[in-house]
């Protein structure tokens, strides 16, 4: 049977061991650490040399990669080159195809930048239009004149609203062609010639 | 150096072909949907095919109006466009 050691010799040793883990702990925090001096020393740059902005860095060298066509991107193509080829035959043969078609797609590009520019046109026009759809359901009840009337009256007013300067210039005109009217109905006509008709012939 | 009715045909082309794309899947969603959850109803494949064609009707917008967009990536140089680097493997004359 092996005789164990004495306790307070296993205490001494216990605190003999303590105290060396101590001392190596402090000695390794209070120590330099020649390394990282050495890393920091490396690295030190005046203040000219210190990168402040992004274009002193070396730029990453990018190259681009283009897309892949979609799915049937190809067949898409294949047919749209054989329409263009049939359409240049047609409109060589026909050129008043070829004329329609640059007149109609000319219209088309004037009034897609029109509408572009002026971009209160279409909501005046479905302003007056439901100004009208107004009119005809009030003149639902009335006959196809009453109806008529009360569609009138409903596009009038709503583009009197949408365009007021134009509707005042319409209304100046009218106002002018009335009274010119009125004044040319007030006038007498010419006096007739009351004398004795000659009825014999030329002589 | 591709002819400028060249490049408006491609972007034509990929028009339809990316409407096609989008209505497609918007009626496949809108199938799934409607035998899921509507009874069977015919709503949602109008709904879903009407989505697919505003989206692409809308891509195509954004990529007439902007001529010089290109599509594809940047990736750095000597990778692809998964990120893993590319290589040349030479073969050996022995």
């Amino acid at each position: 049977m092996t005789q164990d050691k004495p306790i307070v010799e296993t205490i001494s040793n216990a605190g003999d061991e303590v105290t060396n883990a101590l001392k190596q702990f402090w000695q390794l925090v209070t120590s330099n650490n020649s390394s990282a001096k050495n890393a920091i020393d490396a690295k030190l740059v005046r203040i000219d040399q210190l990168p402040l902005y992004a274009e002193d860095n070396a730029p990453l060298k990018l190259k681009f990669v283009p897309e892949e066509p979609l799915p049937l991107q190809r067949e898409f193509a294949t047919i749209r080159v054989a329409c263009e080829a049939e359409y240049a035959r047609v409109a060589e043969r026909f050129k008043v195809v070829d004329s329609a078609v640059t007149q109609t797609k000319k219209a088309a590009t004037r009034c897609n930048a029109y509408l572009t520019e002026e971009w209160t046109a279409l909501p005046k026009a479905a302003a007056i239009t439901v100004g009208g759809m107004a009119g005809f359901v009030l003149g639902l009840k009335r006959g196809p004149v009453g109806r008529l009337l009360t569609t009138t009256i409903g596009l009038a007013t709503m583009a009197a609203f949408c365009y007021p300067l134009e509707a005042v210039d319409a209304a100046k005109t009218g106002r002018a062609h009335a009274e010119q009217t009125w004044y040319s109905f007030q006038e007498s006509p010419p006096a007739a010639n009351n004398g004795a008709v000659n009825l014999s012939p030329p002589k | 150096m591709p002819r400028s009715e060249d490049e408006v045909g491609q972007k034509i082309d990929r028009c339809f072909a990316d409407t096609l794309l989008k209505v497609t899947g918007g009626v496949a969603i809108g199938i799934v949907a409607s035998v899921a959850f509507f009874k069977s109803r015919s709503w949602p494949i109008w709904f879903g095919s009407g989505v697919g064609l505003g989206t692409g009707w809308s891509n195509c917008r954004h990529d007439f109006a902007a001529p010089y967009v290109l599509h594809g990536k940047k990736v750095p140089a000597g990778q692809d466009t998964n990120g893993k680097p590319t290589f040349n493997i030479i073969q050996e004359n022995k």
